[in-house]
């Protein structure tokens, strides 16, 4: 479940994230506004996501959806569904200067387009556009009435995405620094469960030390019964289980980590075998590997059933969105590529009603997979 | 109002306009003033996008994605019929396929909230044989039930008790961040599912804002929206709190707003317009001489109702003339700019009974001091 409001250490930090690594990313999409004779690009993000948005601007909406406007030459814009008195706080999140509120969207963006230097020279410009599918409908719609007929929107999601695929070193060194918090907050779950306290109050702690660790936000569900389900909090209860569970994600930076956590489990023999299905996807992890390849790879013995929540996507991509491509899911055919950072997540139960959940993020660096973090 | 009752003001609404199925959907993207149409007529709150089958015949069906979130959907709602899938459109039309709607047209409502690239494909899909059936849930979301006002009552005891904790741990050097992170932690670990805790601090604030890194300072004024959710349910409380001891002035201008508000809650009763609420709260402003203030940009409203079920009435503003019912509950803040002292905020959040308004609060907003 997605806070209503982001609560943590948001403004840009230009030690970790200086200046020059964001111009690196926007001049990468620039080259792909030329290829596609684009006159700009639009990218869309709001509260429960807004990875690529804060990918190229490091701006995270907190109150409204909030858009980025990356023209061929010259500065960017931030455009802001927050009102007019949100602005200023809105400016210290992100090393763009021209940060300001709009209601029309599809006004805002026309109007821009009408102050491009390149704006003489073509009859009608084609944006291209970024994560436009996750804006809700109406907006959307506003949004092409408001722009009218001068401009064409053209869906730049894919391309934009392959952009982020491959980490920087800076990126890398965010998300180690990530998995460390992860690690702390592992502990704090086994310690607590180790106390004997309802399993809600276990994870809660484990999030406040991700944030007392500089946490952005945390995604956590853990589960009331055992492992066969996992739930987000809803409220406290007293409800006693033998062995905890619990998945938690945690935001710094603009980066997101995250594990499948547990305790009470270690003799479990079904934890050993998903540990060693874990260590086989990891052994084949390489680029170009798929989701068949990598099912194949794992051997999953065939007295054991895949667990609900992990039953249908073995892994993807992590980064500045909690799910990036590749999606290693049945059908999919995506594959793993160089430099990037992956999360694979293996569940498994028994007849007996065992549960095991592991998972691990792992880099393709150049000088091989580098597991960052494991249960 | 029970939520049985609320299900049948629906069905009596469709069966008015001859409508027997309803489908209202939910992008997940859950706000404090926001009616989640999903949660309001199943009583689940999804994690993901998803769309409630709502039929006159009572043969309801939610469609939810992810998949794994099935399980606990279904022990949340009863008599419905629960399917979890990854793609929400394809399951959704397989549901559709065949169905026989009495005027070969069938009402949504929130189809406008859902994520672009699944609207879409629903309107691909059903293009013209769909109808706005926000009137038809308009009823059923005019009032809270008695569980969501009990729901609110506890989620206001929340937002005090995380208050009173603000207070105690707030410290000079201590982040805004940081201290809006051990509220909200502080609040969940007393049951809150959520809590929109807008907190910020300055010496003469302009606004209240999401919280940055700025550090507390002696002489600031904290100002903030506290909002945790309660199975659901959010209610709010609105404070002021000074860092070290404030100026008589300051005091002086506080209790002038919190005498506002309550001229504006006198006024929150049945049958009373909304906007009589808001004028009640600008006039005693504007007697004391910041008529100016009381406008845009510096005002457009003064509360609003809280979801994510029920949020009718709406907006505390000039021009909401929505006459106010029983069981209705919002929050009234007159958070008034005072250009002496700064912005300021106090607010309480209020259930309205046959004879006027119920303040959740059991402590009143007053300018609270965090001794140095």
């Amino acid at each position: 479940m997605h806070p209503v409001l982001p609560i943590g250490p948001y403004d840009w930090a230009e030690d970790v994230l200086p200046t020059d690594e964001f111009i690196g990313r926007v001049d990468e999409a620039r080259k792909l506004m030329i290829e596609q004779d684009w006159a700009g690009i639009a990218i869309f993000g709001d509260i429960p996501e807004c990875g690529m948005l804060s990918y190229f601007t490091n701006y995270t909406p907190k109150l409204a959806w909030g858009l980025v406007l990356i023209p061929r030459e010259g500065p960017l814009r931030i455009l802001s569904g927050d009102g007019g008195r949100m602005v200023p706080a809105g400016k210290l999140l992100t090393w763009i200067e021209d940060v300001r509120p709009t209601r029309d969207l599809g006004e805002s963006i026309s109007d821009w387009d009408d102050e491009l230097p390149t704006r003489q020279s073509r009859n009608q410009p084609v944006i291209g556009t970024g994560e436009f599918g996750i804006m809700p409908s109406a907006l959307h719609d506003g949004l092409v009435s408001g722009a009218g007929e001068a401009l064409t929107l053209s869906d730049a999601t894919n391309q934009l995405r392959a952009l982020t695929a491959e980490k920087s070193d800076r990126e890398i060194a965010v998300m180690t620094d990530n998995c460390r918090i992860l690690d702390s907050a592992a502990a704090t779950f086994r310690d607590k469960f180790g106390e004997r306290i309802e399993i809600a109050e276990c994870v809660l702690a484990a999030e406040t030390t991700a944030r007392n660790g500089g946490a952005q936000d945390t995604r956590a569900l853990f589960s009331a019964d055992g492992g066969h389900t996992l739930i987000p909090f809803q409220e406290l209860s007293a409800a006693g289980v033998e062995r905890g569970y619990a998945y938690l994600a945690i935001k710094r930076r603009g980066y997101w980590v995250e594990g499948l956590l547990s305790a009470g489990d270690e003799t479990l023999p079904i934890r050993g075998t998903a540990i060693g299905v874990l260590h086989r996807i990891i052994a084949s992890t390489a680029a170009g590997s798929s989701y068949d390849i990598l099912v194949q790879a794992a051997g999953v013995p065939e007295d054991l059933f895949m667990h609900p929540f992990t039953g249908v996507r073995l892994g993807n991509g992590i980064g500045v969105s909690l799910a990036e491509p590749p999606l290693i899911e049945k059908g999919s055919g995506e594959q793993l590529v160089d430099g990037s950072v992956y999360s694979f997540r293996v569940g498994l139960t028994n007849s007996a009603g065992d549960t095991a959940l592991v998972s691990a993020m792992v880099h393709l660096a150049p000088d091989g997979v580098k597991v960052l973090w494991s249960s | 109002m029970t939520f049985e009752e609320r299900l049948e003001r629906v069905r009596d609404a469709m069966a008015r306009e001859n409508i027997n199925i309803l489908i209202v959907f939910s992008a997940a993207a859950h706000h404090i003033e926001t009616a989640d149409a999903v949660a309001l007529l199943s009583g689940f709150k999804p994690l993901g996008p998803a769309a409630l089958i709502f039929r006159t015949s009572g043969d309801n069906e939610l469609v939810l994605t992810p998949s794994w979130d099935a399980a606990r959907a279904q022990s949340q709602v009863n008599d419905t019929e629960v399917i979890g899938c990854e793609d929400l459109v394809k399951s959704l039309v397989d549901r559709l396929v065949g169905e026989k709607t009495a005027t070969g047209r069938f009402a949504v409502v929130d189809l406008g909230s859902m994520p672009q690239s699944i609207a879409g494909q629903i309107k691909e899909q059903f293009g013209g044989t769909m109808i706005d059936g926000a009137n038809l849930i308009r009823d059923a979301a005019s009032r809270k039930t008695l569980t969501e006002i009990e729901n609110a009552t506890k989620a206001t005891e929340i937002a005090e008790a995380g208050y009173a904790h603000m207070l105690q741990i707030a410290e000079i050097g201590m982040p805004e961040c940081e201290l809006a992170a051990a509220v909200k932690g502080h609040t969940q670990s007393l049951g809150g599912d959520d809590n929109f805790f807008m907190m910020h601090a300055e010496n003469h604030p302009l606004a209240v804002q999401p919280s940055g890194e700025r550090p507390l300072e002696k002489g600031d004024i904290i100002v903030a929206e506290v909002t945790p959710s309660y199975r659901g349910q959010y209610a709010q409380i609105c404070r002021t709190a000074v860092m070290g001891e404030p100026p008589e002035l300051l005091n002086e201008k506080y209790e002038l707003v919190v005498r506002a508000m309550h001229a504006g809650i006198d006024q929150a009763k049945p049958g009373n317009r909304m906007a009589d609420v808001c004028g009640a709260i600008d006039e005693v402003l504007t007697e004391a001489g910041y008529g100016e203030f009381c406008k845009p940009p510096y005002m457009n409203r003064r509360g609003h109702g809280l979801g994510i079920t029920a949020v009718i009435p709406g907006n505390v503003s000039n021009n909401n003339d929505i006459i106010l019912e029983e069981d209705q509950f919002f929050v009234i803040h007159p958070n008034q700019y005072i250009p002496e002292v700064g912005y300021l905020l106090c607010g309480e959040p209020v259930a309205l009974t046959p004879t006027g308004a119920n303040i959740l609060t059991k402590r009143g907003a007053s300018l609270d001091v965090i001794a140095l």
